[in-house]
């Protein structure tokens, strides 16, 4: 098993030690995982030409941070991404690297349920699990936040779990709400 | 008194051949003809040029109607829009507290489901209540591919669903009014069944890698995984 944690709000506080405890837990359970702090990372913005489907299947023709994220994307079983909310949905610095993942799908269109998604170029069906800050509770934003991680999850063919944090509550335990993600009993 | 001021903020990187452009100033000419002064200004276009940056930022804060057209990106806003809604309400809870523009949203995707697109409106309508905007509805349009080229003077053909409603809503917009419930039903209705679309599609791409396939030089897998 591979891990990927995507950390969108930076080394300020709890964004790095939501990161940090997200890498302790997977260590604890031997899943090797790649972390990116992506407030650093120059991405460009997706160009929406496909060229990643029809002229170099698999591959982004910008150069830039996102060719050392891409290759760990492609492998992971487990996703976790960190960001503040904004507006019930993800900040800007995960939506950036979001933007540009596409290049992990397949052109085509196949049925899941009654919609239609792409496919996994590399067949995987990851775990997902997107870690949301408020600063303050706001039950409207929160229920946009989780619709919105159910519906990146059935075009990730993944399992899913989304976790809304509010400030000052970062230091209670929620790692333990990660393991029926791990044991693939939460959708 | 001066006519309302209506802003399109395109947030599409496809330049003028984008549906969401197209949209858009569709939406605008139906505002335009109604009285409204109107101004287009292009999110990724402005993303390089600072001073550009700035005058969208300001157009934005100056407008009574403020409309953003853009294509679905994972579910939800392209990440550059996410930056522009940022700076226009980190603006206006500095400078702007008491006056209550309207703000719409026109979202398309190319995924033949109107209904994928509900939760980048719900996204734009909690930005306006965060952000002291009134929301006046929006507009999603699965199919979106499908806008992506010159459109008829009035209604007709595949997109008569959609250029319709369009109106509707710009008669709705400038009355002062919000998009009703059943234009945005007849905007999100299906431009041709959907296993037609879904064959179309399915079709299109393998075409296009063929002729990309053709100008490389050699036949391309689709399907390759270059990170296996």
């Amino acid at each position: 098993m591979n891990a990927l944690i995507l950390n969108g709000g930076g080394a300020a506080k709890p964004y790095r030690d939501i990161a940090d405890r997200a890498e302790a837990w997977l260590a604890v359970r031997k899943i090797p995982a790649a972390y990116f702090d992506l407030t650093g990372m120059e991405i460009k913005p997706c160009r929406g030409c496909f060229a990643c489907w029809t002229k170099t299947p698999g591959l982004c023709f910008q150069q830039d941070a996102m060719g050392s994220i891409l290759p760990h994307l492609a492998k992971a079983d487990v996703i976790l991404w960190i960001t503040p909310i904004a507006y019930g949905g993800y900040g800007f610095h995960l939506k950036k690297a979001l933007d540009r993942s596409i290049p992990v799908l397949l052109p085509f269109f196949v049925k899941i349920g009654a919609e239609v998604h792409h496919p996994m170029r590399y067949g995987t069906e990851a775990r997902l699990a997107a870690i949301g800050i408020l600063p303050a509770a706001d039950a409207e934003s929160e229920r946009i936040f989780g619709e919105l991680v159910r519906r990146n999850s059935i075009n990730m063919h993944a399992r899913a779990l989304s976790l809304v944090l509010h400030a000052g509550e970062e230091n209670a335990s929620w790692e333990g709400r990660l393991e029926p993600l791990l044991a693939g009993k939460e959708n | 008194m001066s006519a309302a001021k209506a802003v399109l903020l395109v947030g599409s990187p496809r330049g003028h051949q984008s549906a969401s452009r197209r949209l858009g100033l569709r939406l605008l000419q139906g505002l335009s003809s109604r009285g409204m002064t109107v101004e287009t200004h292009s999110i990724y276009g402005d993303l390089d040029a600072p001073e550009k940056e700035e005058a969208l930022i300001a157009a934005a804060l100056s407008a009574d109607l403020l409309i953003f057209s853009f294509p679905l990106y994972v579910d939800h806003l392209p990440a550059p829009v996410i930056r522009t809604l940022d700076r226009i309400a980190s603006e206006r809870r500095e400078n702007l507290p008491t006056f209550r523009p309207r703000l719409t949203a026109l979202v398309q995707c190319g995924f033949p489901e109107t209904h994928q697109n509900r939760t980048a409106l719900d996204i734009m309508r909690r930005f306006a209540d965060l952000n002291g905007f009134t929301w006046a509805g929006g507009l999603a349009l699965g199919m979106g591919g499908a806008a992506g080229r010159p459109m008829p003077e009035k209604p007709k053909g595949m997109l008569r669903n959609v250029l319709s409603a369009l109106d509707q809503a710009a008669a709705a917009l400038a009355g002062g009014g919000t998009i009703p419930e059943e234009t945005s039903m007849l905007m999100g209705k299906p431009m041709m069944p959907k296993w037609l679309y879904f064959l179309g599609a399915n079709w299109g791409w393998k075409q296009q890698a063929r002729k990309n396939g053709k100008k490389a030089g050699r036949a391309l897998d689709l399907r390759a995984r270059p990170y296996a």
